[in-house]
């Protein structure tokens, strides 16, 4: 635990450093301790998922009133794990990220303390605490977020939306909290999880779901999803990464904390809702992700999809749990915390890679992209791998963990019933269709954005990023490549660490060579194994044809139909590749498309110019936030002819008030 | 493992090696015949394999290493998924790693390199072609997964050659109304996947209706050749576990030499009757318009859940 | 012995449901027609098989009456309808068929695992079977919903009876003779009233949607 107050301190040094140190130094310095600061994290939270054991601090002195109460198990640990090893690999990241050379104050310093409030939050042990961190991180991502604010106008609007919502959700978190703190008279979470019996039935679950909608805000379930394919995308690349790889992941973290800790005893239909949201937003998100041609939008999307993922698994286990299977609980939840270490770490390399082909393209519009795997070789590699795991390939970390997220929904469907089994056969389908999905958008982004001929003069003279971004993607393009190949024993650590949910029983995992091998599953993958042999086919493959074959390839132009082109906007772009799943999918994307064709004014045979826009907006913020906020708009107005600026009518009103609140209290 | 498991998964793969272009052969004659036409000889494929093998490899300019890669990858992953499943014996080597949700992601592998292979020229076609399967393959991505769990329920693993066993010691099962309806879900998302006619014609070349010629269209000798052959290897693969699935008997359970010799026999015989009813719907049904494949699909998926429902009925 | 039985029903339930959602999921009318028929078909052998293992006399005489009725005299009728109103093949559903299948998938599960639960069903392994006529009236229903063309109509309503009866002899020895005749003459008699019905339309206004019939409303 002590190990972590010095982490601060040194993150703090680094961020108040960049004050005073002069521009050259600033940025190496403050990445500098933002890396040590992850390492020391790091460390600490795998000495103690390893030891099994729970620290605690208290000090009265350092918050008024309720003073700080921390503690730290191997599940919060877990937490600051991903946090931190995705800040080392964003700090180094950093160091060559450099182009914001006139605002570049405020991010070097504000950064170690958003990483740091990500660390409290897992460890905070009372609700005071907890909204205090909770609080830091929502303020601080919010700054980091109006990072490039002077450059980009859309970033103030994205801020707003995301100000806006995150403290709707702290506020719903908040007030769930207090429903729980009244009804139990404690504000400790351990005297919390120690007296919830207490609560009736409906105070739980009104606190449930308070909390479930403040966490899931956070962590951008639809439909609390509005602002994050706003906010994610605006900020900077390696701001980006860590929302998106891991503040989301905290969202998910209150889910679990409340479900399955704070509330004890949890109710059946609770966790059907919460199936239905992952299922909504796993198929919501990635269909977005497929439309969408802006690669961090489109990623951001995918962040959609992938929490939806876990919160399906979250709610299967949470099924299993009231279900008394806590052996297959467990291993669902353990699924669910590897999933998130594998989305943690390919997100983080898919926002960074965007990032450096933003630095050497100064594009993100994959319309605008194209032929880059041959001008960015290493980039485009880092960008393919992370495309790879996110679309579940073998050998790469999604298939791994999102085959422990099969198994645990397929063990759900055998162990469950009635009504619970269906919702979990239809948390199975939605899991397909978005995987399908993913599948389908990250050959968009990678066809489109690598492979082909560049679409403009950006593309065309990309220059590869300086070595410390490169070493970054390249850090964590092996990390997806490793928790793909040996997944057991990761798999083990989320198991250690997943265990404090469900103490009474224990798997005991027997993963030989790091494939995931449990008895009750009767059945494992080896990816290691599959690995071998496709390396060996491949080599036998590629040998054969070099005995028997001694012919040189021909270089030629692409076939155009007997034409020679050498057109690059004849290619097919992000936009038409999308277009029959849009079509698909047209009643709920909603596209607006417009083709407007403008004649020669001699005949109207002869076309002059074509115009087509296709526009997908996110259907959901049309049709359920756009009417809540002009009603709010309206009901504002009102308000503002209340408030005519006389001090008499605002004394009545306060005088009205007064009154109401005698009577209400009679 | 042993010298019999080692024996089966190479026998396997010789097996499927040698069938899939048989397959095709004796597919593309039975066709002819019903089409009232002589037909070229079974043996024809084996024929154009080894005149692409020997033609000149063309590459556009615009191609990248994908264009040079994709076609291996293709097929070694149908070999590492040759090489895990129980197609002629359920004693092949690495039985535990025969999952089926594992396979599938094996074999997508394959399937997103020719969608990329697609991408790679930077032509019109290729995006046409890899568009229109990425959408196809993610929109059957419910069918089969739900048929996989329906599959699965009854041997209560996911586990091919555990699946495989089972269903062999409970011949009552193999003609359920669930497993029915899960073997039809998973034989309409095989179509959809191996672009076979109600979604694809593998022989057209107009670009209004064409998926994966589009795709390899680029692609010549060699490269052409290894693509061909992958696809036919493929779809033996899937037709094999699917016949294993559907109708177990014959293949070996026991490790015993003589049965496994005799297995190639009755699986050369699945074959034949399978591809002969996949030739006879090709012959008859009309390739169905690109938007209607949803409809497809979306009926498979029907199926599928209602065969996992029914599975927990009685 | 009974075993052998129940696996039939088991089976030819399964067809009967499975056959209304083929119903649902095809657009050509012919191919709807032939799965309505082989519907009927699977319902009569779910009353034989039913009737046999139970030794019920009247069962079995109800299902070679289903059999004949439902599998063989209804299609042809319609088919007859058919030809009249000729040409137009394609229905277009209300809402479209992808759609639709969808809806069929979340609904279709509501019968399993409700219907269990209710208490006066006895816990004889047929009547595990029941949800699958529940979730075959509902496909009926469902149908009669959303599609436009009389024929369709008349599909939809024929399953949604089959449905019925499907429970009927699941449950109880299949419906008495007398009403399950009156029932089906009454099936029977909507069929003729509505063809000839149709027919008149058709030649008077040339077209048999129920959508556009809204006019003749007025």
């Amino acid at each position: 635990m002590h190990l972590l107050f010095y982490s601060f301190l040194v993150g703090s040094i680094g961020s108040f450093a960049s004050l005073v140190l002069t521009k050259k130094y600033r940025n190496k310095f403050a990445s500098f301790c933002v890396v040590l600061e992850g390492l020391i994290c790091s460390y600490e939270s795998l000495s103690i998922i390893s030891s099994g054991k729970t620290t605690t601090f208290n000090s009265n002195q350092l918050l008024p009133f309720f003073g700080i109460r921390l503690s730290l198990d191997p599940l919060s640990a877990y937490f600051i794990l991903i946090t931190s090893l995705l800040a080392i690999a964003v700090g180094i990241y950093q160091l060559g990220y450099i182009r914001h050379s006139t605002k570049a104050k405020t991010p070097t310093f504000i950064y170690p303390f958003f990483f740091t409030s990500m660390v409290l939050v897992p460890i905070s042990n009372s609700v005071a605490t907890f909204m205090a961190s909770w609080e830091i991180m929502a303020i601080t991502s919010i700054l980091l977020v109006l990072t490039d604010h002077a450059k980009n106008n859309n970033s103030g609007h994205a801020t707003q939306w995301y100000a806006l919502m995150t403290h709707l959700g702290a506020a719903s978190i908040f007030i769930g909290f207090l429903i729980l703190s009244l009804g139990t008279k404690h504000q400790q979470f351990s005297s919390i999880v120690m007296s919830s019996s207490s609560l009736s039935t409906i105070e739980k679950s009104l606190a449930f779901f308070l909390l479930f909608i403040g966490f899931a805000s956070k962590a951008g379930a639809t439909p609390f999803h509005v602002w994050l394919p706003r906010a994610h995308p605006q900020a900077p690349s390696p701001v980006s990464a860590m929302m998106s790889g891991a503040m989301v992941n905290l969202g998910i973290y209150g889910i679990i904390k409340t479900g399955m800790t704070l509330i004890k005893v949890s109710e059946g239909w609770w966790w059907i809702v919460v199936i239905a949201i992952g299922t909504i937003s796993a198929i919501y998100g990635a269909l977005q992700c497929v439309t969408n041609s802006d690669i961090k939008k489109l990623l951001a999307y995918s962040t959609i999809d992938n929490v939806g993922l876990m919160i399906i698994g979250i709610g299967a286990s949470g099924l299993l749990a009231t279900a008394k299977d806590e052996k297959f609980a467990l291993f669902m939840i353990s699924g669910v915390l590897f999933q998130m270490l594998a989305h943690s770490i390919f997100k983080g390399l898919l926002f960074l890679s965007a990032g450096s082909i933003q630095y050497s393209t100064g594009s993100l519009n994959l319309d605008q992209l194209g032929g880059l795997l041959k001008k960015i070789p290493l980039t485009s590699t880092c960008l393919l791998i992370g495309a790879f795991s996110i679309s579940a390939l073998p050998p790469f970390s999604g298939f791994s963990s999102e085959w422990v997220l099969f198994e645990g929904l397929f063990r759900s469907i055998l162990h469950l019933s009635g009504v619970n089994r269906l919702a979990v056969l239809f948390g199975l389908s939605g899991f397909a269709l978005a995987s399908g999905l993913t599948a389908t958008a990250f050959v968009k982004t990678t066809g489109i954005g690598l492979l082909g001929v560049a679409r403009s003069s950006h593309a065309e003279t990309a220059k590869e990023v300086p070595p410390t971004m490169l070493f970054s993607t390249f850090l964590l393009a092996l990390s997806c490549l490793v928790i793909g190949i040996v997944p057991g024993y990761f798999l083990k650590l989320t198991m250690k660490s997943s265990q404090l949910l469900f103490p009474a029983k224990k798997l005991s995992p027997n993963f030989k060579y790091g494939s995931i091998d449990l008895p009750n599953l009767a059945t494992n993958i080896d990816p290691l194994l599959l690995l071998v042999l496709f390396t060996i086919a491949l080599l036998m493959i590629l040998l054969l044809l070099k005995a028997a074959i001694k012919r040189k390839v021909r270089i030629t132009n692409s076939w155009g139909c007997g034409n020679e082109y050498s057109n690059s906007k004849t290619q097919y772009t992000a936009t038409s590749f999308a277009e029959p799943l849009q079509r698909v999918f047209a009643d709920v994307i909603r596209p607006d498309q417009d083709l407007v064709v403008s004649h020669v004014e001699e005949s109207r045979f002869y076309v002059n110019n074509i115009t087509y826009s296709n526009l997908s907006q996110d259907s959901i913020e049309r049709f359920v936030y756009v009417p809540i906020k002009r009603a709010v708009t309206t009901w504002g107005k009102f308000a503002s002819q209340m408030q005519n600026g006389s001090t008499h009518r605002y004394l009545s009103l306060g005088f009205i008030v007064l009154l109401i609140v005698i009577l209400v209290l009679s | 493992m042993t010298v019999f498991s080692f024996t089966t998964s190479l026998l396997q793969l010789i097996f499927i090696l040698a069938c899939a272009p048989l397959l095709n052969g004796i597919m593309l004659k039975l066709k002819a015949r019903a089409e009232r036409r002589v037909g070229p000889p079974i043996f024809q494929t084996f024929f154009d394999l080894a005149k692409l093998f020997k033609k000149e490899r063309l590459r556009s300019q615009n191609a990248s290493i994908f264009s040079a890669l994709a076609p291996v990858v293709l097929i070694s992953s149908t070999v590492v998924v040759i090489i895990v499943s129980p197609i002629l014996s359920t004693q092949e080597l690495f039985k535990t790693s025969g999952d089926l949700f594992a396979i599938v992601f094996i074999l997508l592998v394959g399937s997103l390199m020719i969608a990329l292979l697609g991408l790679d020229p930077g032509t019109p076609f290729g995006g046409l072609g890899s568009s229109r399967a990425m959408t196809i393959s993610s929109l059957s991505e419910p069918a089969l997964l739900v048929s996989i769990v329906a599959i699965s329920i009854q041997a209560k693993s996911t586990n091919l050659s555990t699946i495989v066993s089972a269903n062999l010691s409970h011949p009552i099962w193999l003609v359920s109304p669930p497993h029915l309806l899960a073997i039809f879900a998973l034989l309409i998302v095989i179509f959809a996947e191996a672009g076979r006619i109600p979604v694809d014609n593998p022989a057209t070349h107009l670009e209004l209706t064409m998926i994966y010629e589009a795709m390899i269209l680029e692609s010549s000798g060699e490269d052409l050749a290894l693509i061909k052959l992958g696809e036919f290897m493929r779809f033996t693969l899937l037709l094999l576990i699917v016949a294993n699935l559907f109708f177990p008997f014959g293949i070996d359970t026991q490790a015993n030499w003589i049965q496994l010799i005799l297995s190639s026999g009755i699986s050369l015989i699945k074959l034949t009757i399978l591809g002969s009813l996949v030739t006879l719907l090709e012959v008859t049904q009309a390739k169905l318009r690109l938007f209607r494949v949803p409809e497809l699909l979306a009926g498979a998926f029907v199926l599928a859940v209602l065969a996992v429902i029914s599975e927990f009925v009685a | 012995m009974t075993t052998n039985y129940f696996s039939m029903t088991y089976l030819f339930s399964g067809t009967v449901l499975v056959c209304a959602i083929i119903a649902l999921w095809r657009k050509d009318i012919k191919a709807i027609i032939y799965s309505v028929a082989f519907h009927g078909v699977a319902l009569g052998i779910v009353g034989f098989s039913e009737g046999l293992s139970r030794h019920d006399l009247a069962l079995v005489q109800a299902g070679i009456e289903t059999f004949i009725l439902k599998g063989i005299v209804f299609p042809i009728l319609i088919f007859r309808i058919f030809n009249r109103s000729g040409g137009q093949r394609d229905v277009e559903p209300l809402i479209n068929t992808t759609a639709s299948m969808l809806y069929t998938s979340l609904f279709i599960g509501i019968p399993f695992f409700s219907i269990g639960r209710l208490p006066y069903i006895a816990s004889s392994p047929q009547s595990k079977l029941v949800p699958i006529g529940f979730a075959t009236l509902l496909v009926g229903f469902y149908i009669l919903i959303t599609r436009r063309r009389i024929i369709s109509q008349i599909v939809g309503l024929i399953i949604f009876e089959n449905g019925i009866s499907l429970i009927a002899f699941l449950l109880i020895s299949g419906l008495p003779l007398l009403v399950e005749l009156g029932e089906s003459l009454d099936v029977l008699l909507v069929v003729i009233v509505l063809r000839v019905l149709a027919i008149t339309i058709q030649s008077r206004i040339g077209n048999v949607d129920l959508a556009e019939m809204k006019e003749l409303h007025d």
